[in-house]
């Protein structure tokens, strides 16, 4: 086995286009599969657990946020996902949450949660996530 | 800090998959209307079609085909604005997840059927073939 150990990767052709083997023979551009913004946080209190590409977060009323991103993404039609967790730090499977990603823009994505219990009620979650995969602007 | 410029980048044997240190990137994701006449993805990464099978429910297909099916695949849903948003469930016992992808269902909060998304995200993750 060989590595090479470097700590940027560029493609020389163009900057953002690297071929990479990702199965027995299969090749996929690196830039592609590569998860552009990801972020975990508590909207109980609009604070951030750690967050990549993503340079505010704002509550928008109970259970809708906005996650502003650093860098825009190209266009609205990227992929997004979403879970949350009403409480943390517990086992109890009735602290699931209905989850969800809305409001697609190129500069900003929101989410929607709701209470399981009470089903459709939006309620405010202790842990969120969020990520999304597309091409960066 | 070193850089290097390539544009291709394989495993030494010239045929096994490259190995990102502590990084794994997605195999497969797409947006796309779901609730179309005719389900075409918006934008993807290896994703070849989408099969309707209806109300609440359809299907994606991915161009190459997963190294088993042990992967790990999420949906995501919105129907029309923050507070219509449908669950993309997925039924083990009745469905067949294959490594060339899988079905997926529509549902509410309460777990009735309801009209497929017109913006649903997928997104898999695990080995290609």
């Amino acid at each position: 086995m060989s590595e090479i150990k470097v700590d940027t990767l560029t493609g020389k052709t163009s900057a953002n286009d690297i071929t990479v083997t990702v199965g027995a023979t299969v090749t996929a551009k690196l830039e592609q599969g590569l998860t552009k913004v990801w972020g975990s946080y508590n909207l109980k209190d609009n604070t951030a657990y750690d967050a990549f590409n993503v340079s505010s977060n704002q509550d928008l009323a109970t259970g809708r946020s906005q996650f502003n991103f650093t860098n825009s993404l190209s266009a609205i039609d990227y992929s997004v996902h979403a879970t949350s967790r009403w409480e943390i730090n517990t086992t109890a499977h009735t602290q699931s949450q209905f989850c969800s990603a809305t409001m697609l823009a190129t500069g900003s994505v929101q989410t929607t949660t709701e209470d399981n219990a009470a089903a459709g009620t939006a309620e405010d979650a202790r842990y969120v996530t969020v990520s999304v995969r597309g091409g960066l602007a | 800090m070193s850089e290097l410029k390539v544009d291709t980048l394989t495993a030494s044997d010239g045929t096994s998959p490259v190995t990102l240190t502590k990084q794994s990137a997605a195999k497969a994701w797409a947006n796309a209307d779901a609730n179309a006449a005719t389900i075409t993805s918006r934008d993807s990464l290896n994703v070849s079609s989408w099969t309707d099978y209806g109300t609440a429910s359809f299907g994606v297909n991915l161009t190459n085909s997963m190294a088993n099916t042990n992967y790990a695949f999420y949906g995501i849903g919105e129907a029309g604005g923050p507070q219509n948003c449908p669950i993309m469930a997925y039924n083990k016992d009745a469905d067949v997840k294959t490594t060339s992808g899988n079905r997926w269902y529509a549902t509410s909060t309460s777990y009735t059927l309801v009209a497929n998304p017109t913006q649903a995200s997928v997104m898999y993750l695990g080995d290609l073939a």
